[in-house]
């Protein structure tokens, strides 16, 4: 059996590769955040989209409530696990008619995975066929605000009916220029280089693990025992990035002391 | 807990087959030189005693060595280095005495013995372990003998080679040296595995061999038998950190401070080769995971041994993962059942057989659960000071 029955109480941790990394993009990412909540209010508001969903982090919510409330814009929102357990705190909220949404079969399955308790969804999303693989890799852009939600606001549907709905594409196209119209032109340009990253999101008794080239991030998730792993190949490094010995870090193609010949002498002397 | 500082980074004057900083050697960029006023600041920040800790440490130049020193006496009333031995020559020797500088040297053996701590080729590699040797001795005869650690691997611990290391321990025993740790050897790949790690069977053969030895011994003493003797009676607040819930993200029992003032972990969680800037909050994640998780699946689910335990040291986890618990499990296990058989002997009944111990266990995932990590100490005092529990 692989799934557990104990449910890991609601935590966060990051580690940031370095203070230079830190200092250029955390920063960033809160903008960035605020830059979301607000476009995506003023998206509905404004008839660009009929509804749509936004993960957000804490307070953020209430500043969402607080500017739906005076453009007048519907709102419905859920708190993302148990209000009794210290630890960080996510909101899902739909804005707008949930029933006028880009995509019927989104807007069901979302709910569906509201209910059910499921803290994620992305190893399931991501199965394409390649169930027995404990690790998957794609080129899939779709799979980016799913794997950034804990750190970046994840806009649209939070479990879409297919990684390949046309839906999640119009979204984001709507998302990018809405941010732009917004007076948000670099908070835009930060979430398109964020999500050009390669990423990698593993899993395992119920801790998952994001790693990206300027932090790592580890949070409670489901409780499954079989280790799972997904990587986003991404198409860009940040400047930031340092050099690590695995994925998602560029790799040196000589390692100073494992590769070299007195190294290998060593080995030998001791075999 | 102490703040280790690292003034060179990893830099090291030795190669040691398996030393747990390589990842990070092998792909780390340049370092900048240290900055004295950054890292004075970070201690005076951190608040506590500093350990000089590398890669090696003695790479400092002297005069620098001696501003540390002379500055964290006067702030701190006392020093450490842990050094691998090679570079220490009179001139240190005399500012450790001056400076009250405790020095931890590691150094797995005498001659062959100590070969996997590799300087490039064989015979460099002889020449640092005399040096090595040379300079405990010569720190003995000036009344400061160093605390040692060694580490256990097919080069100096296999059955053929305790003889050989008994000779040796005899020798440090009678010079002085009294405090010996004892690690079992954190492996980084599955080369470094084939080459030099012992299997459960030869870690717990040498284990319990020194523990024997111990006894013949007059002061030298190996700490980690006394430790698991103290956790199955409950007596937590002196033991090392690898029994107490390391968050690998903050690592509580270090707190690194780099040569430019930037806070590091702990290097043995360190799989990446990068250098990742302390959390700001522990979690205990972990731990919660351990207990709930079946051992078949890396987990810790039913062990008697958990509360002690905790599934051991992250860096040692299975397949290098700190979600999964120690690889070394089977031979901690049979320590904690060689120190429950004692403490039966004596006719005391230790941690893991007592009635209490489902309750610890308990108030220990309520306190993970809130980011506490309670100490079973406080928690045996809280159970005293409850009427309804004196009968367990």
């Amino acid at each position: 059996m692989n799934e557990m029955s104990f449910s890991m109480p609601a935590f966060k941790s990051i580690a940031w590769v370095s203070n230079q990394a830190r200092l250029s993009w955390a920063h960033r990412i809160k903008k960035l955040n605020h830059a979301l909540a607000d476009t995506a209010v003023k998206l509905v508001a404004d008839g660009l989209l009929p509804s749509l969903q936004i993960t957000v982090e804490g307070v953020l919510y209430f500043k969402l409530l607080q500017q739906a409330r005076d453009l007048e814009v519907p709102l419905e929102g859920r708190l993302l696990g148990n209000k009794d357990v210290p630890g960080p705190v996510y909101y899902w909220v739909q804005l707008g008619d949930p029933k006028s949404g880009l995509c019927r079969a989104c807007a069901e399955s979302s709910l569906l995975h509201l209910e059910s308790g499921d803290k994620e969804c992305l190893w399931e999303l991501n199965s394409e066929g390649n169930d027995t693989e404990t690790i998957r890799e794609t080129e899939n852009p779709a799979i980016s605000g799913h794997l950034w939600r804990k750190l970046v606001s994840h806009t649209g549907p939070i479990r879409p009916c297919s990684l390949h709905c046309s839906s999640l594409s119009r979204i984001d196209r709507k998302i990018m220029d809405g941010l732009r119209i917004n007076g948000y032109s670099e908070e835009a340009e930060w979430r398109e280089a964020i999500y050009s990253w390669p990423v990698e999101w593993n899993a395992v008794n119920g801790i998952a693990e994001l790693r990206s080239p300027v932090v790592k991030l580890a949070y409670d998730t489901d409780a499954a025992q079989e280790k799972r792993v997904i990587r986003f190949n991404g198409t860009a490094y940040p400047e930031e990035g340092p050099f690590g010995r695995e994925f998602p870090y560029k790799r040196r193609r000589f390692l100073r002391i494992s590769d070299s010949k007195s190294f290998k002498a060593g080995l030998e002397h001791g075999n | 807990m102490g703040v280790e500082l690292r003034p060179m980074g990893v830099k090291c004057n030795i190669a040691c087959q398996y030393c747990y900083q390589h990842p990070q050697r092998d792909v780390e960029d340049k370092r900048k030189p240290y900055d004295m006023e950054l890292m004075k600041e970070a201690i005076l920040k951190e608040g506590q005693k500093f350990t000089l800790f590398g890669g090696e440490a003695l790479m400092v130049p002297l005069e620098d060595l001696e501003e540390l020193w002379s500055w964290g006496l006067k702030e701190f009333g006392i020093n450490s280095v842990q050094t691998n031995g090679s570079l220490i020559t009179e001139a240190h020797i005399d500012l450790f005495i001056k400076y009250k500088v405790q020095v931890g040297v590691s150094m797995d053996g005498p001659d062959a013995l100590n070969d996997v701590r590799w300087a490039g080729s064989l015979k460099r590699t002889r020449e640092h372990t005399q040096k090595s040797q040379w300079a405990i001795e010569r720190m003995c005869e000036r009344g400061i003998p160093p605390a040692m650690i060694i580490t256990l691997h097919k080069g100096n611990a296999t059955a053929d080679k305790l003889p050989e290391m008994d000779r040796w321990l005899m020798g440090l025993d009678k010079i002085g040296v009294n405090s010996v740790r004892l690690h079992l050897m954190e492996v980084e790949n599955e080369t470094l595995r084939q080459a030099y790690h012992l299997s459960p069977g030869e870690n717990l053969h040498a284990l319990t061999h020194f523990h024997h030895l111990e006894k013949e011994m007059n002061d030298l003493r190996f700490d980690i038998f006394g430790e698991i003797k103290r956790l199955q009676n409950a007596e937590d607040h002196q033991v090392s950190c690898v029994w107490k819930a390391c968050d690998p993200y903050t690592t509580a029992a270090v707190r690194g401070v780099e040569g430019e003032g930037q806070r590091s972990n702990c290097g043995r969680t360190n799989k990446e080769g990068i250098e990742f800037v302390k959390a700001p909050l522990p979690s205990y994640s972990r731990y919660i995971a351990l207990y709930h998780t079946p051992q078949e699946a890396g987990g810790c689910k039913g062990c008697r041994f958990f509360s002690m335990c905790k599934g051991h040291c992250p860096g040692t986890s299975l397949e290098g993962d700190w979600r999964f618990r120690t690889e070394h499990c089977e031979v901690w296990k049979k320590m904690f059942e060689l120190a429950e058989e004692e403490a039966v002997a004596e006719g005391k009944t230790p941690l893991s057989l007592h009635p209490a111990r489902p309750y610890l266990e308990q108030r220990l995932l309520e306190g993970w659960s809130r980011g506490q990590n309670y100490a079973l100490q406080s928690l045996i005092k809280e159970m005293a000071s409850k009427p309804q529990m004196a009968t367990v």
